[in-house]
């Protein structure tokens, strides 16, 4: 059972992951701060329903994750059976060695990506459908396990996996076609 | 490829690449792939390509922080929530509003027992019910996840059925049909202390917005205003559930269901209308 009067202190260094997990899911930081906001209030109430020693940061998501579905996504219209087009495994790795642009048998130089790439990661983000755009933002940016996904979103960690596997690729798909499209690759022969 | 026993050939070993950069691997695995990368240079290339890219996005995607003042504002409201808590020495909910709807508030509230104290004279049994409670649960139930029942694929008729078993409900209404613009996603029991409520859920693909139906006791659904419809001698009311307009309705059994009324008024009465059959009975 939680102890309310050291709320604050257990949830203040939480407070910027969150805020910057709901600026990816509101895309809008008005939305974000009451995303926030809310989320912690409701946390403060049902704090004496939080076991004491389990996760907070997973429970803190949770929260923060259900109140996004129930009160957020009802405002977007996001298709829900659409088969999106990710690109195959290791997408970025595999377009790279076919256009020539890098070599098998060697090693990446350091500053790869930023040379070639270089794109508005966040905008490919952003444009990552919901369900995988959350996934990626809690893994990569905010460094939850796989378990913690799993607690957050109420899915199970195959689903995780999966979502993250996914997201993956479609973030490499996306970038690549951004590079091509400034012309830091060269198109395929 | 090495020939080691145990070894990982490179399918194996590329299969677990992510979990291995993310360090989601138990030791032994880790290890595994780890001997892998060492003798095979193919998956080793492909191996530093994706870690690469996994710190390049680390590395690009911005990081902003939660402002000073927001933190600041949040800290108060925090506080504000501490004293109301103190103050009503439960809840708080209703607390955080402003003091006239705080009045607005009992009143209603005083009206509710008024209105319960007589149904309690017409039926047996029934226990009066604070509906900012409820809808706080109703909030927190769909916020932590603490429903008894989710049956997301059954079907609608089945979930009430199920719901009014759960509930132990001698006679409720049952939707003869669905509107076709709607699927059934989700039937629920929740409890409030030692009064469950039901809940069946709706999703409008075309807009996806959800409706939802309740089976409870009338006095956790207080029906606020003039009519809004009169059918057949049925009428339709407007309630406002934690800040959702909501269409309510008596039923024979004297239980209230309710749609949320984001498609409109209109639409969730003849929806409403198209579903209730007041002669089922369990
Ligand atoms: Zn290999």
């Amino acid at each position: 059972m939680g102890d309310r009067s050291t709320f604050e202190s257990q949830v203040s260094p939480l407070l910027d992951s969150l805020y910057r997990t709901a600026l990816r899911m509101t895309k809008n930081s008005d939305d974000a701060e009451d995303l926030v906001q809310e989320t912690c209030l409701k946390a403060y109430r049902y704090f004496d329903r939080f076991e004491e020693g389990s996760n907070l940061r997973a429970w803190m998501f949770k929260i923060l994750t259900n109140l996004f579905i129930n009160r957020y996504r009802k405002k977007t219209k996001e298709p829900t059976a659409v088969e999106y087009d990710e690109g195959g495994d290791f997408y970025l790795y595999n377009q790279m060695v076919e256009s020539g642009a890098v070599s098998e048998n060697v090693g990446p130089e350091k500053d790869l990506f930023d040379r070639m790439l270089g794109a508005d990661v966040q905008e490919a983000i952003d444009e990552l459908p919901e369900d995988f755009r959350i996934v990626v933002v809690m893994a990569f940016i905010e460094g939850l396990s796989y378990e913690e996904i799993a607690e957050a979103l109420d899915v199970p960690m195959g689903t995780v996996k999966s979502r993250l596997h996914r997201g993956r690729k479609m973030l490499q798909k996306s970038l690549f076609h951004y590079a091509r499209k400034a012309g830091v690759i060269p198109p395929s022969s | 490829m090495s020939e080691h026993l145990d070894a990982l050939d490179c399918q194996a070993a590329l299969a677990k690449l992510y979990e291995y950069i993310d360090g989601e691997l138990t030791e032994t695995d880790r290890e595994l792939v780890r001997q892998h990368l060492e003798m095979c240079r193919p998956c080793l290339t492909q191996y530093e390509y994706e870690e690469l890219f996994h710190e390049y996005v680390k590395r690009r995607a911005p990081r902003p922080t939660a402002s000073d003042s927001f933190k600041a504002r949040l800290s108060q409201r925090l506080q504000d929530e501490a004293n109301a808590m103190t103050f009503s020495g439960s809840s708080g909910r209703e607390s955080r509003r402003q003091s006239f709807p705080r009045f607005a508030l009992a009143a209603s509230i005083m009206l509710l027992i008024t209105v319960g104290a007589w149904w309690m004279t017409q039926n047996a049994g029934p226990r009066s019910c604070d509906w900012t409670k409820l809808a706080m649960i109703h909030e927190h139930s769909e916020s932590v996840g603490s429903p008894l029942v989710t049956a997301s694929t059954r079907s609608t008729i089945e979930a009430v059925r199920m719901i009014a078993r759960e509930l132990q409900l001698q006679s409720t209404f049952v939707p003869r049909s669905v509107p076709s613009e709607l699927v059934t996603h989700e039937a629920r029991v929740m409890p409030w202390k030692r009064h469950p409520i039901g809940q069946v859920g709706w999703r409008c693909p075309s807009s996806g917005n959800d409706v939802s139906f309740f089976i409870s006791h009338e006095s956790c659904m207080p029906m606020t205003d003039e009519p809004l419809s009169v059918i057949d001698g049925r009428s339709y009311r407007m309630a406002t559930i934690n800040g959702y307009r909501a269409i309510c309705w008596r039923e024979d059994a004297g239980y209230v269901c309710a749609i949320m009324a984001e498609q409109g008024f209109d639409t969730m009465i003849a929806w409403a209308e198209q579903m209730r059959d007041p002669r089922a009975s369990f």
